[in-house]
């Protein structure tokens, strides 16, 4: 019985990738470092417990504004020293209405660049030069980029005039922007002063840990024996479905979807729509291990991240040399960011996935996994 | 018939009356006055020549009679004028008009760089609006002042670009001081005039504390063709 649609329908695409943290030239470090817009984290650390856990995640805290700004707050020359030049690097993410494909959206990346991802109707009322984006209707949508770090964003020269000019008159509403400024030296976040009357929320990374007991691990061994072959990838795709399964019941509590490996498929337990996924996955038939998961939820600058990571993925080994198994990491970019990796143009069709996941192991070798929607630039 | 025609005053024109007698008379001197200028030689030459030409199957005399006696023929075609001659006859005339080409280098049409004035205007503005003020009259709501404006003249009019396809052309304002097939010429505050084209552009002005919209596709024609143009309803406002 087939009711999946019969029509060619927009594809999303997941790259798999694999190297080494020691390995010369650092993948990961750029693939963390170019997605600068990202509102969630997760680690998933099985055989571990949280009194071990705890204490190393203690270090990673923050917090981000929630405040309605008008644009021309950018072009201050406060905020552009004090935030933008200098090392503090400050990220923000605003939209208006319904999204990337409806609506106008505002980001500013860490490297002062401004992106402003507009309707044809705000294009053609605003007056800045841009160019039309690669996705959605022709030319229907388009994108105009400032940076804010050029030597001529200084009053008294036409391009700062103008800009600012079209930020006072022509597009003079305010953004709720989500924004943060991070210390890039020190991956710390730290406080914006904003003008008088506007009211910030601030709002503190959000970081909660779960213990989950009686899952059954998937034995990784043939995941991390890296192939080309199509039963590799079909055991990575596998595994990434049963990675979401497992985080799904960790943060819903909800015990009836259980990870069911081929030595044991449960047939009682079939009364949900999930259960009808089984892995073909290996497992290891002791159930005594405990995973944790923590996830926080932030708009967090990619230093920060990798910061976390690099705690996630050592604590394990360090903690449980023997017991070590694997780790993994999970970062969720916004759906309604205008870039995704490397200044790559981002849209949303039936979703505006970007995110990945780094799946580790103790000898610091990782496979990665880059997930993105139909309309992406970067695949 | 003729004779209640006669009756009549004999002064009259009468379409079937006879010739007056003065006319006449003077039948005879008209003939010899338009008549063609001959030659003595072309006189004894020609009637012998035809006669001995034409083919036996035709009545000779008859046919030197019919096409060539008192008759004018061109045996070549005229000389064509040459074009420095045509010109000379055009200079005499004394209205020597202008070519395009001669009207672009001149800069006929546009505003000299001394009167980009933005204050020189003014009173031009302010002449606008005691025109648009009679134009409204006293009664009337923002409708039917719209429906006047549209055949309305825009030259003083202060006039903003609201939207528009190119970006640069956003936010120009001023007072109108040319209005051509597809452009708006505009003198901004800063004493420059801006040539704004009306397609991909919508403009505006406030009168009397309303604001008008003019959408620059559909208002692409002469100032003064519009004054009598019909304007149908237009698909799209989009630009």
């Amino acid at each position: 019985m087939a009711y999946n649609p019969q029509f060619p329908h927009p594809k999303a695409k997941l790259f798999l990738s694999h190297s080494s943290f020691s390995a010369k030239n650092p993948r990961h470090q750029a693939i963390i470092s170019t997605h600068p817009f990202n509102h969630e984290a997760e680690v998933f650390l099985p055989n571990t417990s949280i009194k071990d856990i705890e204490k190393i995640f203690d270090g990673i805290s923050g917090f981000y504004y929630r405040v309605d700004l008008p644009l021309s707050f950018f072009l201050s020359q406060k905020v552009i020293n004090q935030y933008v030049r200098s090392g503090k690097v400050a990220m923000g993410l605003a939209r208006i209405g319904g999204g990337i494909d409806t609506d106008d959206v505002v980001a500013l990346e860490g490297n002062g660049n401004l992106i402003l991802s507009v309707t044809k109707d705000t294009y053609e009322q605003l007056g800045l030069p841009g160019k039309a984006a690669q996705f959605g209707p022709d030319k229907q949508r388009f994108v105009v980029q400032i940076d804010l770090t050029a030597k001529s964003m200084v009053p008294g020269k036409k391009g700062y005039d103008r800009i600012k000019w079209c930020f006072e008159n022509t597009l003079n509403k305010k953004f709720t922007f989500f924004i943060a400024s991070v210390n890039s030296s020190t991956g710390v976040t730290e406080e914006i002063e904003f003008p008088g009357e506007v009211e910030p929320s601030k709002i503190p990374l959000k970081r909660t840990l779960h213990e989950s007991r009686g899952i059954l691990i998937p034995d990784l061994n043939g995941i991390k024996t890296i192939s080309t072959e199509d039963e590799w990838k079909q055991e990575a795709l596998d595994f990434y479905e049963w990675l979401g399964l497992a985080s799904l019941r960790a943060r819903r509590s909800v015990r009836f979807i259980i990870p069911i490996a081929r030595a044991q498929f449960d047939r009682k337990r079939m009364h949900n729509t999930m259960d009808w996924l089984h892995t073909n996955l290996p497992s290891r038939t002791n159930s005594r291990y405990i995973t944790v998961y923590l996830y926080f939820t932030s708009i967090t600058a990619a230093s920060s991240l990798i910061l976390a990571y690099h705690i996630c993925a050592y604590s394990s080994q360090n903690l449980n040399p023997t017991h070590a198994l694997w780790a993994s990491f999970t970062v969720w970019g916004f759906q309604d960011s205008p870039i995704s990796w490397r200044h790559q143009e981002h849209g949303h069709l039936v979703s505006g996935e970007n995110h990945y996941t780094f799946v580790t192991w103790p000898d610091e070798t990782y496979v990665l996994y880059q997930q993105l929607g139909t309309l992406d630039a970067y695949s | 018939m003729s004779t209640d025609q006669q009756d009549r005053n004999p002064r009259d024109l009468n379409l079937y009356a006879p010739l007056p007698d003065y006319v006449r008379h003077q039948q005879a001197h008209a003939a010899s006055l338009s008549a063609v200028p001959l030659d003595p030689v072309t006189q004894t030459f020609v009637p012998g020549f035809v006669t001995a030409q034409v083919s036996s199957d035709y009545n000779a005399r008859q046919v030197y009679n019919a096409k060539v006696k008192d008759k004018v023929l061109m045996l070549d075609n005229p000389a064509k004028e040459s074009a420095d001659k045509k010109e000379r006859k055009q200079n005499r005339r004394g209205t020597r008009r202008m070519t395009a080409r001669e009207k672009r280098e001149k800069k006929v049409y546009e505003v000299p760089a001394d009167c980009q004035d933005y204050a020189l205007f003014i009173p031009l503005h302010n002449l606008w609006l005691q025109y648009v003020e009679e134009l409204f009259g006293r009664q009337g709501n923002a409708i039917t002042h719209a429906q006047k404006l549209v055949k309305a003249d825009y030259h003083g009019a202060i006039m903003t670009v609201v939207r528009s396809k190119c970006h640069s052309y956003i936010g120009v304002t001023g007072i109108m001081v040319q209005e051509t097939e597809n452009l708006f010429r505009i003198v901004t505050e800063q004493n420059r005039i801006k040539a704004v084209p009306k397609a991909a552009s919508v403009f505006s002005f406030k009168v009397r504390n309303e604001v008008y919209t003019i959408y620059g596709n559909h208002i692409r024609y002469r100032a003064a063709e519009r004054a009598a143009k019909k304007f149908k309803a237009k698909p799209t406002i989009d630009l």
